[in-house]
């Protein structure tokens, strides 16, 4: 047994003692409109151009705003845009901007839209997650320097005007417009914040529903309600306090004394020993999110090379009874790619579990590799240390093969950066992987195998069929036919199964019940814009 | 002008040392497989690469080197790579004096709690009280801190309510972290002392101070201490500059913002310049300490030679 996981235990021996003891904790006044929420680190960056991790992600959508944002009803609502057109052909939108200003009382104009997309897609410019640009006309050959910046899809046209040129149309683009990193963030400001955070001088600029007032490194950051934010009457929050606790059990012991109003996903988690009795309680959650948890086979290795063997080992896994034993939570077994909440058809590709099917594979795979299955040789499953669940999963997916197909495994623990550069080096021969989303846009999950060399594809399999039916899908200008190509696609993908899919994410938190009204859109990402906290009585 | 030697020459193999840690550090850690910019969900080899030209990180490893140990010379580490406008001057200036505070508290917890257990149990040798305190001191060495820390935590947080459960700010909530850091030496100080006042109790001067009908008290903080606690000055150089640099376990439980989390986190997440700057700066303590035991046991005990032996016989 892990430390951890003794203090857990210990933690968990002591509290069972005192269930009785419910916190009823009436708000004082001054606590009333004031939300604590902890962060499991610190947000490495405010600057919304350079985003690329869920907690940075989370407090600029505090501080501030996008053409669109993701609004109570799920989908993207018009946010600093007051209206847009869209053209026949689907691929120039035209943005009118409400007239609005920083927090610095500066108008917020075009032009800042258009010099933050461009700097976001200069050569020279650090930005992880500009990739969710390349829909937009010339936005890839900008950033590999084949042509000029002018030449990129994106014109202010008057100050309160911005047209965006597609180079395909792109069904999602609004919701992709509302995710920080398409959030308007000038050099000025940047200038501005960037000296706020390193020498405390100068107030903090933004134009979201809240604003940084303070900012302790690893202790406290707090959050005043914006006077200036245009929907400044939706927001009933005065302030917001971040605490950044990252044990999970000091966590649960703050919950609990009510000092913070939020535990869990997407800021944290919660302990996974502790799930069990959490589960029940009224103030328990878990939603669905969009991202898959999967095993990828590194296809250029043998035997993996061979696609029964792959759908062998993939059939042979039983999803419920893992998740039953392993999560003991409502997590969705997963047979197909793309996750259920975001998908046009919820069957999966095959059963779970279906050991028949996964023995004749087996020797299906085995003769055409022209090897004895006795002499089948042993699998490495690779995974990172931390958190031990994927330990779990690994042993469960080892006693699981060799239960059903008689197949030996051993397990490879790495540290996670040590483990990120196996997965590059493709040095492994199945290993623990998954995707979550950054929009609602299915096609980010088929885009991971689309490419041969595509960093992300650890797999190293690469079909030309799937690959066009993947651009067909991309090109599609109706739905609908996007769809069918995009079912098409990834049917053809679990018949080739380099990855085994294994569940869908869910995140799972406590919120204590005075607080309402908090926004979670389908991927996890929580907005407190509208949030209400307020005593029962 | 012996003193004057002594302190310049251990001042040059203090720098020598401090000189083979930073290379040291600087060369494993090149060696070790991923970089900062690693990320589960793959990003596109052009932006790896335009991140890397902006950390520096593109150029060839000799020139990063000496960058790197310019740098530690001017005491100007750099940017945190992890995190956003944040150097690593900043991280260890606002970290290492929380860490600092907390680590005194547990240090005179330790010192003070420590040095009497251990002089009541080699005074009441084989008895009752002695007993008692072994027990402890038992407890004290068994029990690891963070099964203390959560135990202090549920107990005087959650079930008493009268001490807060984490955070930093009030000397309210630096009492359970510094009871929880201070246990473990404290425990050790105490089986230190006694083992070495035991020793001292049977000398001939103790013998002839008792003779001579010094009252018990007296003895012992004239003559007795001061000889029994060689080995615990030793014993407190690492103590000091392990437990005032921060501890990793009792920071992050009572989510304290000092230094020690760094020291973990800054290696999980590939910051290469926060790994190097912290590990610097303790290293720094940690010598700075040794050094100062060795001028301390020099007044403490005058029996000590501070040259080499073949200097002191020509």
């Amino acid at each position: 047994m892990s430390l951890k996981s003794a203090s857990i235990l210990i933690f968990l021996i002591f509290s069972t003692f005192s269930c009785s003891r419910k916190s009823e904790i009436n708000l004082k006044q001054h606590e009333e409109k004031t939300l604590l929420i902890n962060l499991g680190s610190e947000p490495p960056t405010l600057d919304p151009r350079k985003i690329s991790d869920n907690l940075s992600f989370h407090v600029a959508k505090m501080c501030y705003d996008g053409l669109t944002r993701m609004g109570p009803s799920k989908e993207p609502v018009l946010s600093l845009a007051e209206s847009f057109s869209l053209s026949e052909d689907k691929k120039i939108y035209i943005f009118k901007l409400k007239e609005t200003c920083w927090s610095s009382g500066k108008p917020l104009t075009s032009y800042d839209f258009e010099q933050t997309w461009k700097q976001i897609l200069s050569e020279s410019f650090a930005s992880p997650s500009c990739y969710a640009f390349y829909d937009i006309l010339n936005a890839k050959k900008a950033k590999e320097g084949e042509v000029s910046h002018d030449q990129i899809g994106i014109k202010a046209l008057d100050t309160r005007t911005l047209k965006i040129e597609l180079c395909r149309p792109n069904p999602y683009f609004l919701h992709l417009l509302s995710t920080p990193i398409f959030y308007p963030y000038p050099e000025s400001v940047a200038e501005n914040n960037q000296h706020f955070i390193e020498k405390k001088e100068n107030s903090f600029v933004g134009i979201g529903p809240f604003l940084i007032t303070s900012w302790k490194p690893q202790d406290k950051m707090i959050l005043q309600k914006n006077m200036t934010y245009f929907d400044e009457s939706e927001v009933s929050l005065d302030k917001i306090e971040i605490s950044f606790i990252s044990d999970q059990n000091t966590e649960l012991a703050m919950y609990e004394q009510g000092e913070i109003d939020w535990m869990g996903s997407p800021f944290s988690s919660l302990p996974s020993d502790a799930i069990t009795s959490l589960k029940q309680r009224d103030d328990f959650f878990d939603a669905k999110i969009g991202g898959v948890y999967y095993y990828v086979f590194n296809t250029q290795k043998f035997p993996l090379t061979n696609a029964s063997i792959r759908k062998a080992l993939s059939y042979a896994i039983n999803r419920k009874e893992l998740i039953h034993h392993i999560f003991q939570t409502n997590t969705e077994p997963a047979t197909k790619i793309i996750p259920s909440i975001l998908s046009s058809n919820n069957a999966g590709y095959f059963e779970d579990g279906d050991i028949k099917k996964a023995k004749k594979l087996y020797e299906k795979g085995c003769t055409e590799l022209g090897i004895n299955p006795e002499d089948f040789p042993k699998i490495t499953l690779s995974y990172n240390s931390a958190p031990s669940i994927h330990k779990k999963i690994a042993q469960a997916i080892q006693q699981q093969w060799k239960k059903n197909l008689g197949i030996q495994t051993a397990l490879c623990t790495e540290e996670w950066k040590v483990f990120l550069d196996t997965l590059s080096k493709r040095n492994f021969e199945a290993a623990r992987s998954g995707f979550a989303s950054l929009t609602k846009d299915p096609s980010f999950f088929l885009e991971i195998f689309a490419y041969e060399n595509a960093p992300i594809n650890h797999s190293g399999w690469y079909n030309p069929l799937f690959s066009s039916y993947f651009e067909k899908a991309k090109e599609a200008s109706d739905i609908k036919r996007r769809w069918d190509y995009i079912n098409l696609a990834e049917e053809l993908l679990l018949e080739q199964m380099p990855v085994a899919p294994l569940f869908f994410y869910t995140n799972c938190y406590l919120k204590k019940s005075y607080l309402s009204k908090v926004v979670i859109d389908e991927l996890g990402y929580v907005d407190f814009k509208w949030a209400v906290k307020k005593n029962k009585e | 002008m012996q003193l004057i030697n002594f302190i310049f020459k251990k001042l040059l193999i203090l720098l020598f040392s401090l000189f083979l840690v930073a290379s040291l550090t600087f060369f494993l850690l090149k060696s070790i497989p991923g970089d900062p910019f690693s990320q589960e969900q793959a990003v596109p080899e052009e932006i790896i690469k335009s991140m890397k030209a902006y950390y520096g990180l593109d150029e060839p490893w000799h020139i990063q080197y000496f960058k790197y140990l310019k740098g530690i010379a001017t005491w100007n580490l750099g940017p945190s790579f992890k995190y956003e406008g944040r150097t690593v001057n900043e991280i260890i200036s606002e970290g290492a004096p929380v860490s600092f505070i907390l680590g005194a508290e547990a240090l005179i917890l330790a010192i003070i709690f420590g040095i009497t257990l251990g002089s009541i149990a080699a005074i009441k040798r084989c008895r009752f009280p002695d007993h008692v305190c072994m027990i402890m001191a038992v407890i004290g060495i068994s029990i690891p801190n963070f099964i203390l820390a959560t135990f202090l935590q549920y107990f005087f947080s959650m079930k008493l309510g009268i001490l807060p459960v984490a955070r930093w700010g009030s000397f309210t909530q630096s009492i359970l972290p510094s009871i929880s850091l201070s246990a473990l030496p404290m425990a050790f100080i105490a089986r230190l002392t006694r083992g070495n006042m035991v020793e001292v109790l049977e000398q001939d001067y103790v013998m002839t101070a008792k003779s001579k009908g010094l009252p018990l008290f007296l003895i012992v903080t004239r003559h007795v201490l001061k000889n029994s606690l060689l080995t615990v000055v030793t014993y407190l150089a690492p103590l000091c500059s392990g437990i005032l640099t921060g501890s990793f376990v009792v920071e992050k439980i009572f989510g304290i913002p000092g230094l020690g989390g760094w020291f973990v986190t800054s290696i999980t997440n590939r910051d290469y310049t926060v790994i190097m700057g912290v590990t610097m700066f303790y290293s720094s303590v940690l010598m700075t300490s040794v050094f100062l035991v060795d001028l301390i046991y020099y007044f403490l005990d005058p029996r000590i030679k501070l040259i080499p032996r073949s200097a002191s016989h020509g």
